[in-house]
């Protein structure tokens, strides 16, 4: 990107003499606080601003902030945040329908991008993304935290390019159990301080129900469910460990087993997504299914490494486990690593590539899921 | 509020197990008798007793050994009693009694057991319903004086009343357990002047919410905290005390927080309840007995002058 190229001196000027960033938020909601939290945890970072749909969200994040902090500005639309003075960057936590509307806007506006995950709600969103990124001199990072991981780039070098592992022709991503998932919503009127149509942005404009504003990973429109919350996460692991980004076919399957509310996403989905030399298996669901390490298993010709969040187990063929436990935040990592390409022109840890690329076999299996076949091409209606 | 995470798995797991307790939790309950009052467990006792927080400590909730570990530095500083977080307790849930004798041999009070979550219930802005229920209950039959909570601020009236209206069902529901109900803060209700922590005053049932004033964390707002405990004392169970010097977290007693003034004018006012140390170190850091023992010389003093 144009951005790495630039100096130091040229960053300073851009973020004026404080030399702190100044930072909005667009989507204060649960993944909004987390991540800004990683945020203002950087002393690089001024929070200048925030906006979300509703008011009650954007008033509770306000008391929350520390008194110490100057109180940000808070706006219902995005488009008044982007037009804030001397904003630099933007975190982008909305539903992920809206992601890539407010991602294009901001980089046309001139902020620093970081992308929640997943980058893409639909495939066709993929050109005019990358068209606005292209476009954009800015920094965009996307939001895989795996990938600013020291454990996750320890495990990289040693097990996979200096081929300790051997051949792995199987990968196994397991992860369930998400009681926010499995929430009995009851129906309310529409809150008065809740802009409902800029919520819906362009998806369907459908009556207000408080499931699809209060859980709207349940709904197709919003999010791509498990399959985006969560196969993202963990086929970025897989591509990256196995330097294979291009898969060649995906079969996903599942259903609302247990779940019969509203919802129209599955709660409980599997997914093979075949690769040209490797399989990546995938299961996934929001019930309590016993699931102690969620993590990315590889099964290797000299033994099996499984990889989570928390650390690394290696199970070689012959010899006794290697457990490493990791106990750094991601999140901190994965901010920080965006806060060092804003101010000092350091390359991103998952950078729109990345972020393109992992989305492509979820959309595989989200289109294998709907249309229930196997999926091998993804197209402008994907 | 500790190092080490536990997971949503282990805490329904947990929960589950609690609740499928109730009538060994309630044997337990009646075992213990009547619950000390705030302030004391004997005719004898001081009427303001030192407690402190056992997140200082880096426990691990898996391991209650940690736990117990924390609780003989805490005895062994001189301090009377402790609270902890529920997280802490989860991994006794199919042992409560035999959690309960080695918490009791420790001869410190449980003052309270404090829920404080990432997530509270939408609509009330505290723990939901289906999980302070069973925490309660396993509270009490651990020893447990208090059940705290902690919440998301609520930004209007109506979430006022609503968050109002649900301490007051949980203090209906501890009241049966022996369990007193104290509201802990932390800044937000004590910001734009104190606006909802003085709503909250307002709202709740004096007969079933107290409150555990959470000094350190109001102090930091800028309001008049002296005034402030000068006009609420008769509600506050408990205060938490924690120290800032230039925004900034400093030893207690070596900030700017006005620990002699609110200890004197509390004295004066004969108020029973438990003054604590809490060091819960925004850097996340936990520091032990490094930070306890000069906070508990501080509240000594402070108390005791």
């Amino acid at each position: 990107m144009a951005a790495m190229a630039m100096t130091a001196k040229s960053y300073g000027q851009i973020l004026g003499a404080n030399d702190k960033v100044a930072l909005g938020i667009i989507g204060v909601g649960r993944r909004g606080r987390i991540v800004g939290a990683a945020f203002l945890a950087d002393q690089r970072t001024r929070l200048t601003a925030i906006a979300d749909t509703y008011d009650v969200t954007r008033l509770r994040v306000l008391a929350q902030l520390p008194p110490e902090l100057p109180e940000p500005a808070a706006y219902n639309a995005y488009e008044d945040l982007l037009a804030h003075k001397d904003l630099d960057a933007v975190l982008i936590s909305t539903p992920d329908h809206l992601h890539v509307t407010i991602a294009r806007a901001a980089l046309a506006a001139g902020k620093h991008v970081y992308l929640e995950k997943p980058t893409l709600h639909r495939w066709h969103e993929q050109a005019e993304l990358a068209s606005a990124a292209r476009q954009s001199k800015q920094v965009l990072q996307c939001g895989m935290q795996q990938r600013s991981g020291a454990h996750y780039s320890q495990v990289k070098q040693e097990f996979f390019e200096s081929n300790k592992l051997g051949e792995t022709v199987q990968v196994r991503a397991v992860w369930h159990n998400f009681p926010w998932q499995c929430r009995n919503i009851p129906d309310a009127p529409r809150p008065a301080g809740l802009d409902w149509e800029r919520f819906l942005g362009p998806a369907p404009h459908v009556p207000y129900e408080t499931v699809r504003y209060d859980s709207w990973r349940y709904f197709h429109d919003y999010g791509n469910g498990l399959l985006a919350d969560i196969l993202t996460h963990w086929a970025d692991v897989a591509q990256w460990m196995q330097n294979d980004a291009a898969p060649q076919s995906a079969y996903a399957t599942g259903g609302i087993y247990k779940l019969h509310d509203q919802r129209d996403n599955p709660d409980t989905v599997s997914a093979v997504i075949r690769y040209k030399n490797w399989n990546l298996n995938f299961e996934s669901s929001v019930l309590p299914l016993r699931n102690d390490r969620p993590s990315v298993l590889f099964e290797g010709t000299n033994g099996l490494l499984e990889l989570s969040r928390e650390g690394y187990i290696f199970t070689p063929h012959n010899g006794d486990a290697v457990r490493v436990d990791a106990a750094e935040s991601l999140e901190r990592a994965h901010t920080k690593n965006f806060l060092d390409a804003v101010t000092h022109g350091a390359a991103v840890n998952a950078p729109l590539e990345a972020g393109v690329a992992a989305s492509v076999p979820v959309l595989m299996a989200v289109k294998s899921y709907w249309a229930k076949t196997v999926v091998t091409t993804l197209n402008e209606r994907a | 509020m500790n190092n080490h995470s536990f997971s949503r798995r282990d805490l329904l797991y947990s929960l589950a197990a609690m609740a499928a307790s109730v009538a060994a939790r309630k044997a337990l309950a009646l075992a213990a008798g009547v619950l000390p009052q705030s302030g004391g467990s004997g005719a004898d006792a001081p009427r303001i007793r030192l407690g402190a927080q056992t997140n200082a400590w880096p426990i691990n909730p898996r391991r209650f050994d940690t736990f117990l570990a924390a609780l003989s530095e805490v005895r062994d500083t001189g301090y009377a009693g402790f609270e902890t977080g529920f997280a802490n307790l989860l991994s006794q849930s199919r042992s409560l009694p035999a959690a309960r004798k080695q918490i009791e041999a420790t001869g410190l009070d449980f003052i309270g057991v404090h829920i404080f979550l990432l997530e509270y219930d939408a609509v009330t802005n505290i723990a939901p319903q289906q999980l302070y229920e069973p925490v309660a209950q396993s509270g009490a039959a651990l020893g447990a004086q208090r059940l705290i909570f902690s919440g998301w601020p609520a930004v209007n009236e109506d979430e006022i009343h609503r968050k109002a209206d649900a301490l007051n069902r949980a203090g209906e529901f501890a009241a049966k357990l022996g369990l007193k109900v104290a509201y802990h803060n932390h800044w937000p209700e004590f910001k734009y002047s104190g606006k909802e922590i003085e709503a909250l005053y307002a709202a709740t049932d004096p007969a079933l919410v107290w409150f555990l004033l959470d000094a350190g964390h109001a102090f930091r707002t800028g309001i008049d905290l002296p005034d402030f405990v000068r006009r609420h004392h008769q509600r506050l169970t408990a205060i938490h005390f924690r120290d800032y010097r230039d925004h900034v977290q400093a030893p207690l007693g070596q900030g700017a927080l006005p620990l002699a003034e609110i200890a004197a004018l509390l004295k004066k006012a004969n108020w029973s309840g438990w003054a604590m140390n809490e060091e819960e170190r925004e850097d996340g850091s936990k520091q032990g007995l490094a930070v306890i023992r000069p906070a508990f010389q501080a509240l000594k003093g402070a108390f005791s002058a």
